[in-house]
Parts: structure tokens; C-alpha cells; sequence
């Protein structure tokens, strides 16, 4: 059973006792140490040291119990003074010491990797802060790559990830709070936002939003970008994520509010708007001309919800709004095909996301059977067969190019989905069927909020001065302020320079 | 959640139970390329030309590759009616939105066309943007049948060689079925159409082997423009008069002139470049129209002894250029006055455009004021260069 209210449990004064008791309740576990060390130079004074193996750093933990054996003499721990504090002295090479008083504690330091000192007549006693396990240490980044900029990217590890942030905001004012949620995994979860900065109001939200969160444990940030999301009926990713710390890092300069979670390379940011999606952290790095890109990441935006459905409209319904050479071209090679242009469609895209899913889970060694399969079999051989016809697969592969061109992974999903409906649109009504879906789902778009910022700001609401970063990216030196949509404490970025 | 689920199946249902209305798949459909009217006997015959997508884009050469188009026809008392009856020789229903070309027969344009096209106007698959052209002794279905060896589909043929002969050659004139009804509607402006006539054989035309061969016995060619009085044809323009009508009509993009310059040879002007501006205008009751015409040469062809580095020569050259545009100009004004008593170039609405009171006055009596109308022409021609040399090497010759 899983306690959710804490009762204290005092140490007993026998240092046996207590670590039969620790060893019980943690069912023997194999990796858990108990050590028990008689100081002969002390009165035969016992010492108990336990830690988990793996979790700790073996040398710090060495290094204090032979300077403990050796060192320790009679004279430092004179009878009326208490040993306990006394032994800090030997702990001092130790970062972080602190005292412990129940089994709770105890249970929650060891289980972390810290050490707990135990002595034998006293009922309490020390955790020393020796922390440190296996990591991939700081990594490349494998999803958002850019071609200029940093190339770190977060780990798995909490406090590397706090501290990648850290280094690029050398501020006081970069407030960090960290929360423990998961009733099992006890998962550290950390918020990061500059203070003077940030709306406070959005700080009390999310902070009260993780609060709320009871559940036995927390793995991935996804599992707490969903437990804190504004709408759940929406396929629109509401909440930010990102494996770069220069992302983070920009988020909480205009204003944002990261979490951070234990365990998983991925951190959230919040609020998030439909924009952010299309912005990749290379468009601040680049010249500002560059920023001319996001137009095109808006048109494969297009392209890749609308391309079939469109095909499917004009071949099925408007075949007057195609030029007669299109038309005929296309009528060609339609002859013989067996399906309707909509089953058709479908019938690709539907193949082509089952490849895709099948070559993120396939193993390494068989995926260049996958891309064979894939792109001669069902490509080359479908439209010899006279199953489908070469149109159906331009329009399929050029569908599946322009979903891969977001910086952001998570935008690509709600357009997968939404392809689908739009065919089933297009294929009942044709090109009415599509602006009707189109105006839906921007009414959809437009009830949005995230963090109570809606989630098309600031293109709706419009607001001038927020387009400089918009659609296009102005020069650096042209953007004075935050965002506004952020509703920013302090919205000044840039001082005008005095000349 | 129970209510907005059912809502939501609610949504679904009305979505996927209304079928596809009125979906039709590419490959039911065939698409008409281009569509004639004849009329024989009080009845019309209606042909249509649809195109064999796989015919046509069928990459295979040589061999027995199939044939491009297929043109069908159909005798009806009215045109809707041939065009329904029609489905009972095609496989699969007519779609209309991509004709090119409409070719009236020229029984029907005497007759009057304003029955035939009211159908074609009024259709909403039916794109008013194909152009109108008249077949001249010949039915409109010999003039779609005509095989091309470099268009497989005959409509596209002459659609195309249509849009071409138009830039390169001013007796030809383009008119699309909107433009046509718009000058049959307008004040003071009388409609023409192109005239297509065949040269050599029908039969030879029609079969595959007109295509095989390196030279065509039959060829179909655009010649004349067909002069209309409202919806009747009246007659032909021949090709002078025609360029002539160009030039009025501000149509002429590039054209030839030739000058002779001694008894057998000719010096050949071509006309790069024109702009022509009719004012109109009535003055004390009698409407009057002054064209202004200012054209661009090159020389082009040479072929006497001339010094065309001598400027005298080049204002000569210029002087009788202007002086044949005129008489091409005053030959096409003369017959439609005289003869048609159509006012084909919009003298009218070009007084009514410069002038509307003054239109108001003359507009009651415009076909006996037409006939009799002053029309003040002046021409402009510059010669801007000679081509790659000066002078023709002809000069040069070692003397026989």
C-alpha cells in the first residue's frame, strides 16, 4: 500500500535496529548497502553508512570512511560533546549535509543516491549528499538540428538540464522551483522562470496545475503536458516542448515558464501559440532574411493538411478548374485505375503512415528492408500494376515532404490526423466540403488558449507590433520588445541605444 | 461527454450518409475538346470531339498506338437534345468545361447563331472562353475531323495554330464565345468570326494516313474573317480587307508588308509592333471617325537593288508602307459600308465612348450613317532597323 500521508517514524537508539529495520522494509533489497564500522580509536563507537549502490558517488563515500578509520582519534569526540556533530568535521568534504530524524527521510535520501549516517545510541542522523549515477551526459541534438547554433541538448539528468539553462541566464533573477510528483516515482519536477519578467499570474497557474497532479508516477514531461494542458479535445499541441536549452533559454527571456522533469531530455514551455511551432531557434541565428523560411514552413503547412484533399476535389468534383493539359495528363493516367481518386488517396496515405510508424519502431538491422518495400514495391510496382495512379503518389510524396518541414515535431501530428478528415471532406462535398472543414478548424484554432493566451495570438488577436516576429523575423535590432501576448511584466528587451 | 459524443456521431453520420453527390471520377468522364453545329436539312447535326487521354499522353512511339480522339455526331431537332442524344453512341457522358474550340457551320451562320449559342452561354459546365470559328465550304464536323501529324487532337490544332497565326499574321482574329456575344449586345459594334477552310481532300484528311505522311495533301487553314450583320453572316473579308480590319481593330500584333520594287521583286516590311486609336466623334450631325495608326517596322527581306543606308530610301519605304496599310484600311471600310452594311470595326462605339450625346443623335439611323461615314486615316510607320546587315548583298554580285 502506498502511503500518501507521511507518519513520521522515529529512529530507534540501536544502530542494529534501526538498519534491521530499513533492510525489511525495503524488502532486502539487493542494491541497498548497510555498512557497519567500529571505531576502535573511539570507544568502539558505531557507525552505520547506507546508501543504493549505483546511485552514489563510490569515491566521496570511500574518501569519508577512511579518513573516518584513520584519522578519527579520541580526543576529536571528547564524551560530554555530541558525536553526531562532531562527525560533520569529516563530512566536510561532502557538498550538502544535512540531518534526519524518521524513516521517511531516510528512505527518500538513500533512495536517491544520498548517504545516510547513522550512530549507534542516537536517534537521528545525517544524509550527506552524494549523488551521482550513469548519464549520457550532454548530448548532440537528434530532433531540432539547425545548421548554426548550439548543438547541446538536454539530458536525462535534472540538474544538467538546470544547469544547461542556467549557463546561457547568468541572472539572479532565473527563479527555479523544483516539486516532487508521482506518489511512486517521486519524480523531481523543476519550474524555471526569470522573476521581473514572467506574469506572475501564469507562474500561481502552473505552479497550482502541477499541485493538482496525483498520479502514481510521471516518466516523461508528456505525461505532465497532458495532466496541465488547457483543452484535451484538441489535436493541437498546446504546450511547447524542446530538447534545445537555447529554446528554453530564449522561452523564459520573453516571458515563458519551463518545466523541467527528471528523467526525460524533452522540456515543456508554457504558454505556447500556434506560431511557436513554425519558429525554430535557427531563425534568431541566421540573418534576418532568413526568416523569410517560416512563410514556407506555412505553406507546407497547407500543403501537407491539404494537398490529397485538394486532388481529390478537383479530379472528383471541379475538373474545370484544371488547366485541359493538366486535366488530360491526369485523366491518362487515371485510366484503368480501379478505385475512386478519394480510395485512392486514402489508400496511400494510409500506406505511407504505416511505413513511417514502421520505420520509427522497426530495429536498426531490418530497416533497410522497410525502405525497399516501401519506396520500389509500393511506389514503382503499385502504379505499374495499374493500382494507383502516378499522380496519387506525387501528391502522397510530396504530402509526406512537407510534414517533416516543421522545426516542431508535435505540429506534424495534428496534421496527420486532420489529413484524413479533410479527404473524407473533399471526397463527400469536394472543394466546399474543404472550406467548410478549413473554417471549422479555424474557429477550433481560435478557441484555443494556453495559459490563458490564445493560442493563435498574435495573429488573432492581431496585435502590429508582435508580427515582427511572426510570419517573418525582423532584425534583431528592430525588436524592442517581448512578445505582448505574454502580457510581460517588463516587455523592454532592447534599450534604444543612445547616439 | 454522452451528449456531445452523440453530437458528434450525429456530425459523422451527416457527413458520410450523404454519398458523393454529383462526384464525378476522371476517368467517367470524357471531356469534349471541341464541338461543332452544323445544320442540314432544318435539323442540326451536333459533333463532338472527345479526347482519348490515353491516346494522347500515351508515351509509347511507333506502332499501332491508339487514336487520340474519337469524334462522334449526332442529328437533332435542338442542340441539348444532339448533345443528350449523343450519350447513346459515346461510352461515357459528355463533360464540356474543356472545349477549345466551337465550329459553326456556315449554313448556321447565315441562318442566324443566336439559337446555337444561347445553349452554350447558358450551361453552367460550360466555359464562355473557346473560340468561335466558321467552317467555309465545309461542315463543321469534316473541319473537326481533319487529322494533324503534329496535334494528335484536331481541336487542339486549331486552337493552337489559331492563337499563333494571330501574332504572326493580321488577317487572323481570335474571338471567344463571350466576346462574340459582348459585340452582338453592344451599341455600334457588329461581331465577326474566323473562317477555317479545308485545302485538298476530305476523305484523304480524315483517315490516319494524313498524319503519316511528310507532306499532307489535306491541310485545314484559317483564312478569311466572316462578317456578321447582328447574328447572320453576311460575307467574307478577303485576307487584304482582313488585314485591313486588323489594323482598325487594334488586333495587329506582328504582320508582312510588301513593297514591290521593281517589276518581279519585292522588299518585305515586318511589322513588329502597332498601336491604332479610333476617335469618333459628331460633329453639326454628321458622326465622324478618324483611326490613327502608328506601326514599328524592320526591314525583313530585301530582294533588289536598293541603298538602305541612304535615310531618302528608308522615308520612301516608310511612306509606301503607310500608303499600303491605308488602302488595306480603306478596302475593308469600303466593303463593309457598301456591301455589308456592317459596322464590324465599332466606328459606333467608339463615337459612343468619345461622344455619347453625340451618339444619341446619329444612333437611331447608325446602319445608313455608317454607310456613308467619313473615315479619316493616318498612318505612322518608322523602320527602326534592317535586320542583321545594311544593305542586301544582292548588290554586291558578280554582274552576270
Amino acid at each position: 500500500m502506498i502511503h500518501t500521508e507521511k507518519q513520521a517514524a522515529p529512529f530507534l537508539y540501536s544502530l542494529d535496529e534501526n538498519l534491521e529495520k530499513v533492510k525489511r522494509e525495503l524488502g532486502n533489497s539487493t542494491d541497498l548497502v548497510t555498512r557497519q564500522v567500529r571505531l576502535e580509536a573511539v570507544d568502539q563507537m558505531q557507525v552505520g553508512i547506507l546508501y543504493t549502490e549505483g546511485l552514489v558517488d563510490k569515491n566521496m563515500i570511500s574518501g569519508f570512511m577512511e579518513s573516518l578509520m584513520l584519522h578519527a582519534r579520541k580526543e576529536d569526540f571528547p564524551v560530554e560533546a555530541n558525536p553526531l556533530m562532531l562527525m560533520k568535521d569529516f563530512l566536510l568534504t561532502i557538498g550538502g549535509v544535512e540531518e534526519v530524524y524518521d524513516f521517511d527521510h531516510l528512505y527518500d535520501a538513500i533512495l536517491t543516491g544520498d548517504t545516510v549516517i547513522l550512530v549507534d545510541g542516537y536517534s537521528y542522523g545525517f544524509i550527506a549528499n552524494t549523488k551521482q549515477w550513469e548519464d549520457r551526459g550532454v548530448q548532440e541534438t537528434s530532433v531540432q538540428t539547425v545548421v548554426r547554433g548550439s548543438r547541446e541538448a538536454f539530458s536525462e539528468n535534472l540538474r544538467t538540464n538546470t544547469a544547461l539553462v542556467r549557463r546561457r541566464i547568468n541572472n539572479r533573477n532565473l527563479w527555479l522551483e523544483t516539486m516532487q510528483i508521482g506518489d511512486m516515482t517521486q519524480t523531481k519536477v523543476a519550474m524555471m522562470y526569470i522573476k521581473g519578467v514572467v506574469q506572475e499570474s501564469v507562474v500561481t497557474e502552473v505552479r497550482e496545475r502541477l499541485g493538482q497532479i496525483t498520479i502514481d508516477g510521471i516518466l516523461e514531461s508528456g505525461n505532465i503536458e497532458e495532466m496541465i494542458q488547457d483543452h484535451t479535445f484538441t489535436p493541437f499541441p498546446t504546450i511547447y516542448n524542446t530538447e534545445r536549452p537555447d529554446s528554453v533559454a530564449a522561452g523564459l527571456l520573453e516571458g515563458r515558464v519551463a518545466i523541467l522533469v527528471d528523467g526525460t531530455p524533452i522540456v515543456l514551455l508554457v504558454p505556447a501559440v500556434f506560431v511557436q511551432f513554425f519558429q525554430s531557434s535557427e531563425d534568431y541565428y541566421m540573418r534576418a532574411d532568413f526568416g523569410i523560411l517560416r512563410i514556407l514552413r506555412l505553406i507546407s503547412f497547407f500543403i501537407a493538411l491539404l494537398a490529397p484533399s485538394l486532388y481529390v476535389a478537383v479530379t472528383t468534383f471541379h475538373q474545370e478548374m484544371l488547366q485541359t493539359n493538366l486535366i488530360m495528363s491526369i485523366a491518362a493516367q487515371r485510366e484503368g485505375v480501379p478505385f475512386p481518386a478519394a480510395i485512392e488517396a486514402l489508400l496511400m496515405e494510409f500506406t505511407f503512415e504505416m511505413l513511417r510508424e514502421a520505420g520509427v519502431r522497426m530495429p536498426r538491422a531490418v530497416g533497410s528492408a522497410i525502405s525497399i518495400v516501401g519506396a520500389l514495391v509500393l511506389g514503382e510496382a503499385a502504379v505499374q500494376a495499374g493500382l494507383v495512379s502516378p499522380a496519387t503518389v506525387i501528391v502522397v510524396s510530396i504530402t509526406a515532404i512537407t510534414s517533416f518541414v516543421f522545426p516542431s515535431f508535435s505540429m506534424s501530428i495534428p496534421i496527420r490526423l486532420l489529413r484524413f478528415g479533410v479527404i473524407a471532406l473533399a471526397a463527400s462535398f469536394g472543394l466546399i466540403g474543404v472550406f467548410v472543414g478549413m473554417i471549422a478548424l479555424c474557429i477550433h484554432l481560435c478557441t484555443l488558449r494556453s495559459f490563458g493566451v490564445p493560442y493563435m495570438a498574435p495573429l488573432a488577436p492581431v496585435n502590429l507590433a508582435d508580427q515582427k516576429d511572426t510570419l517573418i523575423r525582423l532584425p534583431i535590432w528592430m525588436m524592442h520588445t517581448r512578445p505582448h501576448f505574454l502580457r510581460q511584466k517588463n516587455s523592454v528587451r532592447e534599450r534604444k541605444s543612445k547616439i | 461527454m454522452n451528449r456531445k459524443g452523440v453530437f458528434l456521431l450525429a456530425l459523422a453520420l451527416l457527413v458520410l450518409l450523404t454519398g458523393c453527390w454529383n462526384r464525378r471520377e476522371l476517368n467517367d468522364l470524357a471531356i469534349v475538346m471541341g464541338t461543332g453545329i452544323d445544320k442540314i436539312d432544318g435539323e442540326y447535326v451536333i459533333s463532338a470531339q472527345i479526347v482519348n487521354p490515353g491516346g494522347v499522353a500515351s508515351k509509347e512511339s511507333g506502332g499501332m498506338s491508339q487514336s487520340a480522339v474519337a469524334t462522334y455526331s449526332m442529328r437533332a431537332s435542338s442542340i441539348f437534345e444532339g448533345i443528350r442524344k449523343m450519350t447513346t453512341v459515346t461510352p461515357r457522358r459528355l463533360y464540356f468545361s474543356h472545349i477549345q474550340v466551337l465550329v459553326l457551320g456556315e449554313q448556321i451562320a447565315k441562318e442566324g447563331t443566336k439559337e446555337v449559342l444561347d445553349l452554350l452561354f447558358r450551361d453552367h459546365e460550360v466555359r464562355p472562353d473557346f473560340y468561335v470559328i466558321l467552317a467555309k465550304d465545309a461542315t463543321a464536323l469534316q473541319i473537326l475531323s481533319m487529322i494533324d501529324p503534329l496535334e494528335k487532337i484536331p481541336a487542339t490544332k486549331l486552337y493552337k495554330s489559331l492563337e499563333t497565326a494571330e501574332s504572326a499574321w493580321g488577317s487572323i482574329v481570335s474571338i471567344q464565345l463571350d466576346e462574340f456575344i459582348a459585340d452582338l449586345l453592344r451599341e455600334g459594334i457588329e461581331p465577326v468570326l474566323v473562317g477555317v477552310n479545308l485545302k485538298g481532300k476530305v476523305h484523304t484528311g480524315t483517315s490516319i494516313g494524313n498524319s503519316q505522311k511528310e507532306s499532307q495533301s489535306t491541310l485545314l487553314r484559317y483564312h478569311e474573317i466572316g462578317v456578321f450583320k447582328e447574328d447572320k453572316l453576311r460575307g467574307w473579308f478577303n485576307e487584304e480587307e482582313s488585314i485591313g480590319f486588323s489594323y482598325i481593330t487594334d488586333r495587329v500584333d506582328s504582320t508582312i508588308e510588301e513593297i514591290p520594287c521593281n517589276k518581279n521583286n519585292k522588299i518585305v516590311i515586318e511589322i513588329i509592333r502597332n498601336k491604332t486609336t479610333v476617335k469618333g466623334k459628331v460633329e453639326k450631325g454628321k458622326p465622324q471617325v478618324e483611326v490613327s495608326i502608328s506601326a514599328e517596322g524592320t526591314v525583313g527581306e530585301v530582294a533588289c537593288r536598293i541603298d538602305l543606308s541612304d535615310p531618302k530610301t528608308m522615308y520612301k519605304l516608310e511612306a509606301d508602307v503607310e500608303k499600303q496599310i491605308r488602302d488595306k484600311i480603306l478596302s475593308a471600310i469600303h466593303k463593309a459600308q457598301k456591301q455589308y452594311r456592317s459596322d464590324v470595326f465599332g466606328f459606333g462605339q467608339s463615337i459612343y465612348q468619345n461622344d455619347p450625346k453625340g451618339w444619341e443623335k446619329v444612333k437611331e439611323d447608325w446602319d445608313s450613317q455608317f454607310s456613308n461615314l467619313k473615315v479619316k486615316i493616318k498612318t505612322d510607320v518608322k523602320l527602326r532597323r534592317t535586320g542583321k546587315v545594311g544593305n542586301s548583298f544582292i548588290p554586291f554580285m558578280k554582274k552576270e
